[in-house]
């Protein structure tokens, strides 16, 4: 299998790249592959938190493509799961530090050892979101289900396709059901309606991701919280597995996702 | 004798520049995928293919909706059309960052001024017609009318000299007549938009309480007021 440069972003921030980023890296690397999360948030980093790993950093990519390190000098091994490994930002630096070409090189340098390469993205469309998207191949766009943050969405995804970057999936993050029931947040339909990208996975809203955040335990860790098992079926979908869309009902049974699975053929 | 329609399904974009004869020389269209890199090495094997380019013919360099950097402008000049000669009429395009560049530089933009002829010859470009829709940022400017077989996306932006046409959603601003000429209009499938403008009017006081809101309208300015139409077909 050829190695898999995937970046994750959004437009706007704090609708969930790193918390997706961490995630998926963890199930995927469960599921057997050599995966490594590459923090591309320079000046700002928070992949290292979310995973626990920030006590271990030493050397950041930057510190790598100065020449100041080898890369498996930066790399920071996951004790908790085979495979899994970082590679940092540096927190003292900023975006303007590393250009594009630079970032393309390291992404070459990591396709020789993983197979999957997870890029964080910074929030924006200016360099530090060019940087992290230029090595990339495909790229996941995580949105949550709010005007704002769907039109900014909008935005990277022209900018990754006038990139040529593809395939670019969606991701919804946060999705409140009641709300949705109520009328108050736009639901899956309004928000592909918009950006007419194909829909990876859908994260209901989930108090566990702020417990584990702080703890620096990815959710994918444990089975059971419902955004865990969204994130995990996510990284299957990324292998090319056909997970069916979980029924969320409301108190009355109705799926609410109902017209969603007969968008994908899928009986309601 | 074969039917001369024929069905196919909708175009991969090859990335490839096409050449295409016109009255007054050459038309170079640039794909708006592929790097740039790939464009100047194809570019490369045309000119060498294709000596014509180095003739007397005019020609327009075309680049759709691509947002062309500055550095390959610049390899542009530098690479074929200074060594060649080539005689570039003028550089259009419907990105409007692109046009701006060109435009600072003082370069010709839009369709070519013809040479008096003695034929009466068209002063405008037809409409632009776009198969795909817009998103968030994605900015067009045309000197015409503007047809948008898609959706324009809130955050899109459509500046037309004529009319524009949207067969989808319309929930970006739209902004027809900027030649100053009052008949123009602007017509979108469904509604959704919190601003529209012709001319130099703009209406802002839109929202989803308007009757009309989601429906297929058509506006116009008419006695410097903003009129918006139901379409019932």
């Amino acid at each position: 299998m050829d190695p898999r440069v995937i970046v994750v972003t959004s437009g706007k921030g704090g609708v969930g790249k790193t918390t997706t980023t961490s995630n998926i890296s963890v199930a995927l690397a469960r599921a057997g592959h050599k995966v490594v999360a590459v923090d591309a948030d320079i000046g700002l980093r928070n992949l290292d938190v979310m995973m626990g790993l920030e006590n271990r950093v030493v050397y950041n990519f930057i510190d790598v493509l100065e020449g100041t390190c080898r890369l498996n000098q930066a790399l920071v091994r996951d004790k908790r799961v085979d495979n899994l490994f970082l590679l940092p930002a540096a927190q003292t630096r900023t975006k303007e530090s590393v250009n594009s070409g630079q970032m393309e090189e390291l992404c070459d340098m990591l396709r020789k050892e993983f197979d999957f390469i997870i890029l964080d993205s910074p929030a924006g469309i200016e360099g530090g979101f060019r940087n992290a998207a230029v090595g990339a191949d495909e790229a996941l766009v995580i949105t949550t289900p709010e005007v704002p943050a769907v039109r900014d969405a909008d935005r990277i995804i022209g900018l990754l396709e006038s990139m040529g970057k593809a395939p670019i999936r969606l991701v919804i993050n946060r999705l409140k059901s009641r709300l949705v029931r109520e009328g108050e947040m736009l639901d899956v339909r309004d928000v592909l309606d918009i950006l007419a990208i194909d829909l990876i996975g859908i994260v209901p809203e989930d108090e566990s991701v702020v417990k584990s955040a702080n703890r620096g335990e990815p959710l994918t860790f444990s089975d059971s919280a419902p955004a865990a098992q969204a994130f995990q079926r996510i990284a299957s979908r990324l292998v090319g597995e056909d997970v069916p869309f979980p029924v969320l009902s409301d108190e009355n049974g109705r799926g609410i996702l109902a017209g969603i699975r007969k968008l994908f053929g899928m009986k309601g | 004798m074969s039917d001369p329609l024929e069905y196919k399904d909708a175009p991969e974009l090859t990335g490839e520049i096409s050449l295409k004869g016109t009255g007054y020389g050459i038309r170079m269209v640039f794909p708006e995928t592929g790097t740039e890199e790939m464009l100047l090495s194809e570019l490369e094997r045309l000119c060498s293919e294709a000596p014509v380019l180095s003739g007397n013919l005019g020609i327009v360099m075309d680049f759709q909706g691509r947002r062309v950097s500055r550095d390959f402008i610049l390899s542009l000049l530098s690479r074929f059309i200074w060594p060649r000669k080539m005689r570039v009429l003028s550089w259009t395009g419907y990105d409007a960052e692109t046009l701006e560049d060109l435009r600072t530089m003082g370069a010709a933009t839009g369709e070519p001024v013809p040479e008096k002829t003695g034929r009466r010859e068209k002063q405008t470009a037809g409409a632009l017609v776009l198969a795909k829709s817009l998103r968030s940022g994605q900015r067009v400017e045309h000197e015409g009318d503007v047809v948008v077989v898609g959706h324009v996306n809130d955050g899109a932006e459509v500046f037309a000299s004529g009319s524009i046409c949207v067969w989808g959603r319309l929930k970006g601003v739209a902004h027809a007549g900027l030649d100053g000429h009052e008949e123009h209009t602007v017509i979108a499938g469904a509604f959704e938009a919190k601003q529209v403008r012709i001319g130099g009017k703009v209406s802002s006081a839109l929202g989803s309480s308007m009757e009309w809101w989601g429906k297929p309208v058509i506006i116009t300015l008419e006695n410097n007021s903003l009129v918006v139409r139901e379409l019932k077909l």
